[in-house]
C-alpha cells in the first residue's frame, strides 16, 4: 500500500453504518501495552526500540487479524506523510514528531492499527463505524490476545497492565465515541451535559484529540479511569452514555424544529449553498458549514447525501490530505482555494449520482 | 481563551474540579501552569481539595499536572528503580515511569498516586494470557446479589486501608466475578 493511494480511499469506520442518522460518527478502542524486558520510552535506546519493533512485527505476522497489515516506519515518511496518518487517526501527533525508531502497522480498511514505540511500546487501536463500540472492543481484545501470546507483556496481577504514564495503568483501555451534537450546542445545553459527564469520570474533547477545540460540533467522549473497573463495565457505561446523548440531541433537535423550523432550514440551506459555490474555504468555516449540512441530513431537510460522503469529505479537506493531493507544498491561502475546489467538485458528484 | 492567572497569554491547559454540585474550571497558559506546578496548588483553586482536582482533570492535563504537580509532592518517596535507575523525584519531573520495575520500586507513594488518579489502585479486568470469558447467564450461579457485592466492596476497602493486598486482590477477583455474572 502506498500513501498516495491511501488519501483517495475512505477508512471503513467512516461508512456511516449504525450512526443514528449521523449523530454518532464512530467508536474507538485503544489499549496501552509494554514489553516487560525493555525500558519504557524515556529510557529506551534506539537499538532496543528496533528490537521491540522486530518482536511486534514478528508477532503480528503470525496473527490472524494483522498478518497482511502494512508497516510504516516513521523514518521512511516525510513530515506531510506523517500528518496524513495523523489526520486519518492512524497515529498520534506524538508518534509523528518524536525521535527514535518507531512506526505504525495498520490493516487494509484501517479498522485496526498498532503504534510501536509511542509513549508505550504498543498502542493498539480499533475503530468501528457509528454506535458499534462492541465491534471495536471485540476486535481490540482479539488483537490483544494474539499479540500478547507472542511477547512477554509488562503486567502485575494487582495493578494490571503497566504503562509509562500512571494515567493508563490497569486496563490500559481508552474507549471513546465521536459524536455530532449540533442541536445541544445551539440550545446551549452542552455545558450542562459536559458537567454531567465529568461527574461520571468521562472526558470530552474535540475531534483531533488532545487540545483540539470541538470544531464542527464534533465531540469525542472517553473514559478517564483505567484502574478499578473492568473493560466490559467501561464499555457498557460508554454505550449507555452514548444512547443517552443521542436522546438528548434528538430532543434538542425536536424542540428546535418545533420552535424555529424556518430558521433551521435556512441555516442548513445557506450552509449547503456556500459549500456548493464558495471559492475559498478555511478549515474552520468548512467544519461549521459541514456540521450544518450534516444536521440537515439528520433532520431530513437535505436528502441524498450519505453520512459516508460527509465523513470522507471531512478527512479529504484536512491540510495534509490537500497537500498530498496537490503533490506539492501549499500556502494557507492556496489550501483554502483547493479546499473549496474539492468540496464543490465532490458535492456536484453526489448531486448527479 | 486567555490565561486566568496572567490574563495575557493564550490558555492551553484546563483544570476542572467538581466541588459539591458545582464545576470549577481554570484556564492556564503553559508558563503559568508550570509556575503553579512548582508552588502548591493553583492559587485560584486553592480551596479545592487536591484529590478532587486530580480526579476531575481531563486525561491530557493529567499527564502534565497530576504527576508533576503538587499532588505527589508531599509524599515523594526516595525510591530508586533497580531496573532503570529512575528516582521518584525524576519521575515527578518527567511524569513518565522509566520501566515496568518502577511500579515496584516506587511502592506506596505511587500506589497512592494511582488511587488519586483512578479512584482505585486495584486492577479489575483482563490479564495478559487469560482472555476474560464472556459471561453466560445460564451457567451463572444464583448468588451475586447486590448486597453481596456491596459487602465485598466494603471488605475490599478495608483490606486496602490495611494494605493487605493479597486479601484485597482476592476480594477484587470475587467482585469481578459477581459483576460478570450480573451483567
Amino acid at each position: 500500500m502506498k500513501l498516495d493511494s491511501l488519501i483517495r480511499t475512505a477508512p471503513s469506520w467512516m461508512s456511516g453504518d449504525g450512526d443514528a442518522d449521523g449523530i454518532v460518527i464512530s467508536c474507538r478502542a485503544r489499549l496501552a501495552r509494554n514489553l516487560a524486558d525493555y525500558p519504557f520510552a524515556t529510557r529506551i535506546t534506539q537499538a532496543q526500540q528496533q528490537q521491540v519493533i522486530d518482536a511486534v512485527l514478528a508477532a503480528a505476522k503470525t496473527s490472524h487479524s494483522m498478518s497482511t497489515a502494512t508497516y510504516f516506519g516513521m523514518s521512511v515518511l516525510d513530515g506531510n506523510e506523517r500528518r496524513v496518518l495523523v489526520e486519518r487517526h492512524l497515529i498520534s501527533p506524538t508518534l509523528a514528531d518524536e525521535k527514535g525508531e518507531r512506526g505504525v502497522l495498520f490493516n487494509q480498511d484501517e479498522s485496526l492499527s498498532v503504534m510501536i514505540n509511542e509513549e508505550d511500546h504498543l498502542r493498539l487501536q480499533a475503530i468501528s463505524p457509528g454506535t458499534r463500540g462492541r465491534d471495536a472492543f471485540a476486535a481490540i481484545c482479539a488483537l490483544d490476545d494474539e499479540l500478547l501470546n507472542a511477547v512477554n507483556c509488562a503486567h502485575d496481577p494487582r495493578i494490571g497492565f503497566l504503562t509509562a504514564c500512571p494515567t493508563n495503568t490497569g486496563t490500559g483501555l481508552r474507549l471513546s465515541v465521536l459524536m455530532h451534537l449540533p442541536a445541544l450546542v445551539l440550545t446551549e445545553d452542552m455545558e450542562r451535559v459536559l458537567q454531567g459527564l465529568s461527574q461520571l469520570s468521562f472526558t470530552v474533547r474535540g475531534v483531533y484529540g488532545e487540545g483540539s477545540n470541538a470544531a464542527g460540533n464534533l465531540f469525542q467522549i472517553s473514559n478517564q479511569a483505567t484502574l478499578g473497573a473492568s473493560e466490559e463495565s467501561i464499555l457498557e457505561e460508554l454505550l449507555r452514555i452514548t444512547e443517552q446523548l443521542i436522546g438528548y440531541e434528538r430532543d434538542a433537535q425536536d424542540s428546535l424544529t418545533k420552535e424555529a423550523r424556518g430558521q433551521m432550514e435556512d441555516k442548513v440551506w445557506r450552509a449547503y449553498g456556500i459549500l456548493s459555490h464558495a471559492r475559498i474555504l478555511t478549515s474552520q468555516e468548512f467544519m461549521n458549514l459541514l456540521s450544518a449540512v450534516r444536521l440537515g441530513c439528520t433532520l431530513g431537510i437535505v436528502r441524498g447525501i450519505p453520512s459516508a460522503f460527509l465523513n470522507h469529505l471531512m478527512i479529504a479537506t484536512q491540510p495534509s490530505h490537500l497537500r498530498a493531493d496537490a503533490g506539492r507544498g501549499l500556502t494557507p491561502a492556496e489550501r483554502d482555494l483547493r479546499r473549496a475546489d474539492l468540496v464543490r467538485e465532490k458535492l456536484s458528484q453526489v448531486n448527479n449520482s | 481563551m486567555i490565561c486566568n492567572i496572567c490574563n495575557e497569554r493564550q490558555a492551553t491547559i484546563e483544570f476542572t474540579a467538581i466541588v459539591g454540585d458545582a464545576k470549577k474550571t481554570l484556564h492556564l497558559c503553559q508558563e503559568c501552569s508550570k509556575q503553579q506546578g512548582q508552588k502548591t496548588a493553583p492559587a485560584k483553586l486553592a480551596d479545592v481539595p487536591t484529590e478532587n482536582l486530580a480526579a476531575a482533570q481531563t486525561a491530557e492535563t493529567k499527564k502534565v499536572d497530576v504527576v508533576t504537580g503538587p499532588v505527589a509532592g508531599a509524599e515523594a518517596g526516595k525510591g530508586l528503580c533497580p531496573g532503570c535507575g529512575m528516582t521518584y523525584e525524576e519521575f515527578r519531573k518527567v511524569g513518565r515511569l522509566g520501566c515496568s520495575q518502577c511500579y515496584e520500586a516506587f511502592g506506596a507513594p505511587l500506589r497512592r498516586l494511582l488511587k488519586r488518579i483512578h479512584g482505585s489502585d486495584l486492577h479489575v479486568g483482563r490479564g495478559p494470557k487469560a482472555p476474560t470469558p464472556v459471561a453466560e447467564h445460564e451457567d451463572s450461579p444464583t448468588g451475586g446479589t447486590v448486597t453481596d457485592a456491596e459487602d465485598l466492596r466494603a471488605d475490599l476497602a478495608a483490606a486496602v486501608d490495611a494494605e493487605d493486598y493479597e486479601r484485597a486482590a482476592d476480594l477484587r477477583d470475587r467482585i469481578a466475578r459477581l459483576r460478570q455474572e450480573g451483567s
